[in-house]
């Protein structure tokens, strides 16, 4: 974390002689991302209007905010009626999410320590192995998954979403590996001396030191769980982003724009909830490691 | 002593790495390998893959010859050309952001949105803010100009989805050019300016260049996600509508196969999609292995 | 060194006691399982069933309810098949059944019914037990069953007439025929006229239908099927065919029964339906309950025969059936025929299922008539829901006949080629696009049969 950071200090100084041409390249920089900026956030802003609109007639009227009557109760209704359950969908993410990502970032960083600070044969053999995971495209291997997990009748259950994640995520092996090289063998080789186990120096030492590194990792890894769509749609799981698509289609023929909408946003709640409390973190740290989610 | 102070930090090792190996092999290599046995099977999913009949390369030369197919690529591939256009802009955008503004880290926040927004409810609010009374629309008739239906439009549905994913992606693949443009010596542009380059050339000569691995590194990445490409494509369109085939792209068409009960030859497709994949992978490490040579 | 190892077994055990706890035992507490397919208001009403039974008898019913799309519960229930973890009752239908029974899934439960002296199971249509009959034995007990009948909307009608535009020589689509004493039938030639009247405006639409569930109708009534009778070929490409498309094609485009093109993709027609700016539009039986709560002011809807193709011709609609099967493995086969029962037949089925929640039609013959006399249950004209059905109008959706539906959706996805859209004209007619996409049907149709062969000669 102390490079991340000397890194950010680094680009915060800027050079001291600001030139006139300079200054009006500033100002151009400044519309430009202020243009950019609306580009971004428009559609959202729009989605977010749409759904306090009492109907679809009124989306014709006043597209971009609500017209006289605001309303929540879109949000009453998706949390009500029977077309959705949104409450038991939410329960069941976070159900998939929270253990699923903690347990799996457990094992990993236990895995990231053993390949980075132990010393054992054909190391270099497995993690290779273990790379290789990244390039195997999902949709090739989703159909012999769909035969494991009826085989053991988890379809419908929200068991091939957690299971699989609690053995650990390549990606962040991958990259608590490289961080682990920022820290020191002699750590390690006192605690030994201590006469700990290596689960306890893990426990102890290791995990305490990377605690930085490993959460932003984790709230990414978080977020792309919560929105995981292809493999709780063909192991019919009924999380929130299921939830919502299929409630789109199901009033699709209604038009019930504004409660899809509202549908949208609250799966989206979460997600830019955690996002505005850990921005920083998240935005160093996919700088840092590449890691999307 | 020492020897069985070795032996111990073996087993550690050993027992540490044990679950994600597991993982690995039971989630990815083992149905990695039945999707190829069963590609080569007239399988229909439910009994196991052995006792269904061998049928050679059959799967494999109907996949290539079936028209429909080729159209999956065709639009697959049409997708893509969000890559070129989402890097380009990103490019720009982060030497906008690497100017060292005030109010940069707001930018970065505001472009980084989108990227952690669920692709379902993103998707269904692009669906919303592309249809025929939606606010696009609703925009050019304010500058006189007539809209459609756009997602009803056999290219401009099309053109939908690369819009909505070059907006989804900015964000992340800007954070990237940041960082690789941090990396790049002040004092490579101080003596170019010496010698009295102008921007143009500072920005063609040392910028791009220097920053290629960032670039091959978000095309390369693109091209393996943009290959897998499903929910944006699945969801883009209104549920009633009758063109859902316009959008059709490889994974939905091999999700299509697999719920007709084709398993095997949606397995030939797979295989198919993963065998570009590790090419597009293979590709990269060459590249990357003879650049350090 | 203790320790560590204490922990590392801690951490195995959990991970694997996951696994276990998964292949878990169950433990016999005399209670059975019910597994269905229900949107969340049905699921809703299903479970009243199941509390009710409880109160009843004591015996637990365990509501297992996909409330997702009907094909996620195919793709479950056969996962469970092939897991073999059969729930005790599932939902089973017509169409269906072959493969379970080939997997040897479904238990044969005639002697059940026959032990069974509480319900009456000769009380339910005969052609809806049959459909469940195989070579005398029997594998399900028919739920429910649902057909879609056209509706008209009265408020629309009304103005037209009042207004002046109204065809004297149609009579009212709720007008009872002298000749058969039965509810009027239009022929294609009154239903394009009148829905033609009824256009006006910039609002208002004859009709406009709902192209994968409507055609039925027209192609039935013309003779046109689209399969053969052994369900082998594709017969799309047939005059019958042809004619009843190309009605169908005009009536959307060159009657005046549907505004233009560009008002039509603003909006869907079920969405003017519901806002009463159609006056013709289909009204499914699982329609009921929701379009109750429509605005009166603008929609007054009563249900209608299906135009037929001309006097001498039969008006047609689809059915679909459900009914419950047990599984081979139930350990109470006997409660779970008796709830199968207590579900379709009993007085508590009628009041629950039909008249508060409108989930289902009576399937017995002794309520048909409190049905149709009840002024409680919506809507005008709801005997013909039962009479459809009784009086042979309807007939099966072509899919349950065939091993996948890729033959007949690949119609479906293709059918722009005709119509044409924004931005690109259509590249056949009628007849050209029959003509190019029958072979293509065809041989989907092949490959179905194909792989229907090899998994029942691998299952022999």
């Amino acid at each position: 974390m102390e490079a991340v950071e000397k890194r950010i200090i680094k680009t915060a100084k800027k050079p001291r002689n600001v030139s006139r041409s300079k200054r009006a390249g500033d100002i151009a920089a400044y519309v430009l991302l202020a243009l950019g900026s609306v580009l971004m956030l428009v559609p959202l802003l729009w989605m977010l209007g749409a759904s306090l609109q009492p109907s679809f007639s009124h989306l014709l009227v006043s597209p971009f905010y609500p017209s006289g009557e605001w309303r929540w109760l879109n949000y009453v209704d998706i949390f009500t009626n029977a077309y959705i359950s949104l409450p038991k969908a939410f329960g069941l993410s976070v159900l998939v999410a929270v253990p699923a990502v903690l347990v799996g970032s457990y094992i990993s960083a236990l895995t990231a320590f053993a390949f980075g600070k132990l010393h054992f044969r054909f190391k270099n053999i497995i993690f290779l192995l273990l790379l290789g995971v990244l390039m195997i495209p999902y949709p090739a291997i989703m159909l012999p998954l769909y035969n494991l997990y009826a085989k053991f009748g988890w379809i419908g259950t929200p068991l091939p979403l957690i299971i699989p994640k609690m053995f650990g995520n390549v990606a962040m092996v991958f990259f608590l590996k490289q961080y682990l090289q920022n820290v020191s063998d002699s750590v390690i080789d006192s605690a030994k001396i201590d006469g700990c186990g290596y689960f306890r120096i893990y426990n102890s030492i290791i995990l305490p030191l990377i605690v930085p590194a490993l959460a932003a990792q984790v709230i990414l890894w978080f977020m792309g769980v919560w929105n995981e769509y292809l493999p709780a749609y063909m192991y019919d799981v009924q999380t929130l982003p299921i939830v919502v698509a299929k409630y789109n289609s199901d009033v699709a023929m209604r038009n019930e724009i504004p409660k899809v909408m509202a549908a949208s946003v609250v799966s989206l709640i979460p997600v830019l909830a955690v996002f505005a409390f850990f921005q920083r973190g998240i935005i160093e740290s996919v700088i840092l490691s590449g890691v999307k989610e | 002593m020492n020897r069985r102070l070795h032996s111990k930090e073996r087993i550690s090792a050993y027992l540490f790495i044990l679950p994600a190996v597991l993982g690995v092999l039971i989630f990815y290599f083992y149905p990695l390998l039945i999707s190829l046995f069963a590609s080569f099977r007239m399988w229909s999913g439910l009994e196991g893959v052995f006792e269904a009949p061998f049928n050679g390369v059959t799967n494999y030369v109907s996949v290539l010859k079936d028209p429909y197919f080729g159209q999956a690529v065709v639009n697959t591939l049409f997708t893509m050309i969000g890559i070129p256009i989402g890097i380009t802009l990103s490019l720009l955008l982060a030497m906008l952001l690497n100017r060292g503004l005030k109010g940069t880290n707001a930018f970065r926040v505001i472009y980084y949105v989108p990227v952690v927004c669920g692709i379902v409810g993103v998707t269904l609010m692009w669906q919303n803010f592309l249809a025929p009374n939606g606010p696009f629309n609703k925009f050019l008739a304010f500058f006189g100009y007539e809209g459609m239906d756009w997602l009803a439009h056999r290219v401009w549905a099309k053109v939908a989805i690369v819009v909505m994913c070059v907006w989804k992606g900015l964000g992340y693949s800007t954070l990237l050019y940041i960082a690789g443009l941090q990396g790049i010596p002040r004092s490579y542009y101080e003596a170019a300016k010496l010698d009295g380059a102008s921007g143009f050339r500072l920005f063609f000569h040392i910028t791009v260049p220097l920053i290629k691995p960032v670039t091959f590194f978000l095309f390369v990445t693109g091209i393996i996600s943009g290959a897998q490409l499903f929910t944006e494509a699945q969801l883009i369109l209104p549920a009633a509508s009758r063109n859902q085939n316009f959008v059709k792209t490889v994974v939905l068409y091999l999700y299509e196969q697999f719920g007709w009960g084709y398993v095997g030859y949606a397995s030939a497709v797979a295989w198919l999609l993963a065998l570009v994949v590790f090419a597009v992978t293979g590709l990269q490490f060459a590249i990357e292995g003879r650049k350090k040579d | 060194m203790r320790r560590k190892f204490l922990s590392l077994l801690l951490g195995a055990a959990l991970l694997f006691g996951t696994f276990a706890g998964l292949a878990g035992c169950k433990k016999d507490d005399g209670s059975i399982t019910l597994f269905v397919y229900a949107q969340a208001h049905e699921e809703v009403a299903i479970r009243q069933m199941a509390e009710k039974y409880k109160q009843k008898t004591g015996t637990t019913v365990n509501v297992n309810a996909v409330t997702a799309e009907s094909e996620s519960y195919w793709t479950k229930l056969k996962s469970y098949a092939s897991s073999k973890s059969m729930p005790d009752i599932f939902y089973m239908g017509p169409g269906q059944m072959e493969y379970y029974l080939n997997n040897n899934q479904i238990l044969e439960i005639g002697s059940y019914i026959e032990a069974n002296t509480e319900y009456d199971y000769e009380d339910l249509y005969e052609d809806l037990r049959n459909e469940y009959v195989q070579d005398g034995k029997t594998y399900g007990i028919p739920g429910s069953f649902s057909v879609y009948p056209m509706g008209y909307n009265k408020v629309i009608i009304d103005q037209t007439v009042e207004a002046g535009s109204w065809p004297t020589d149609i009579p009212m689509p709720w007008a009872v025929d002298p000749a058969t004493g039965k509810q009027v039938v239009y022929t294609w030639d009154q239903f394009s006229r009148a829905a033609a009247a009824c256009t006006y405006g910039s609002d208002y639409f004859g009709t406009g239908l709902l192209e994968r569930w409507a055609l039925h109708s027209w192609l039935w009534t013309a003779g046109a099927d689209w399969l053969n009778a052994d369900k082998t070929k594709v017969t799309v490409d047939t005059p019958e065919f042809r004619k009843a498309l190309n009605e169908f094609y005009e009536l959307h485009r060159t009657r005046g029964a549907v505004q233009g093109i560009e008002s039509e993709s603003a909006m869907n027609h079920y969405q003017r339906w519901l806002n009463g700016q159609e006056a013709f539009f289909n009204v499914g039986t699982w329609d009921v309950g929701g379009f109750d709560k429509l605005n009166s002011n603008k929609i007054q809807y009563g249900v209608m025969p299906c135009p037929k193709m001309d006097a001498d011709s039969t008006w047609y609609t689809y059915s679909a059936f459900l009914g419950y099967s047990v599984a081979n493995t139930s350990k109470h086969p006997d409660k779970a025929v008796d709830f199968i029962l207590y579900y379709t037949t009993s007085q508590d089925s009628y009041d629950v299922l039909v008249k508060e929640n409108k989930i289902i039609l009576p399937s017995t013959q002794s309520k048909r008539q409190a049905y149709i006399d009840d002024p409680a249950i919506t809507p005008t004209g709801k005997e013909l829901f039962l009479s459809a059905m009784s009086e042979g109008h309807t007939k099966r959706l072509p899919t349950t006949f065939t091993y996948n539906s890729e033959w007949y959706d690949f119609f479906y996805s293709n059918t722009t080629e005709f119509w044409g859209g924004p931005g690109y004209a259509p590249k056949y007619t009628v007849d050209d696009f029959l003509k190019w996409i029958e072979p293509e049907m065809q041989g989907k149709l092949d490959r179905a049969l194909e792989q229907k062969a090899q998994d029942e000669a691998r299952r022999k």
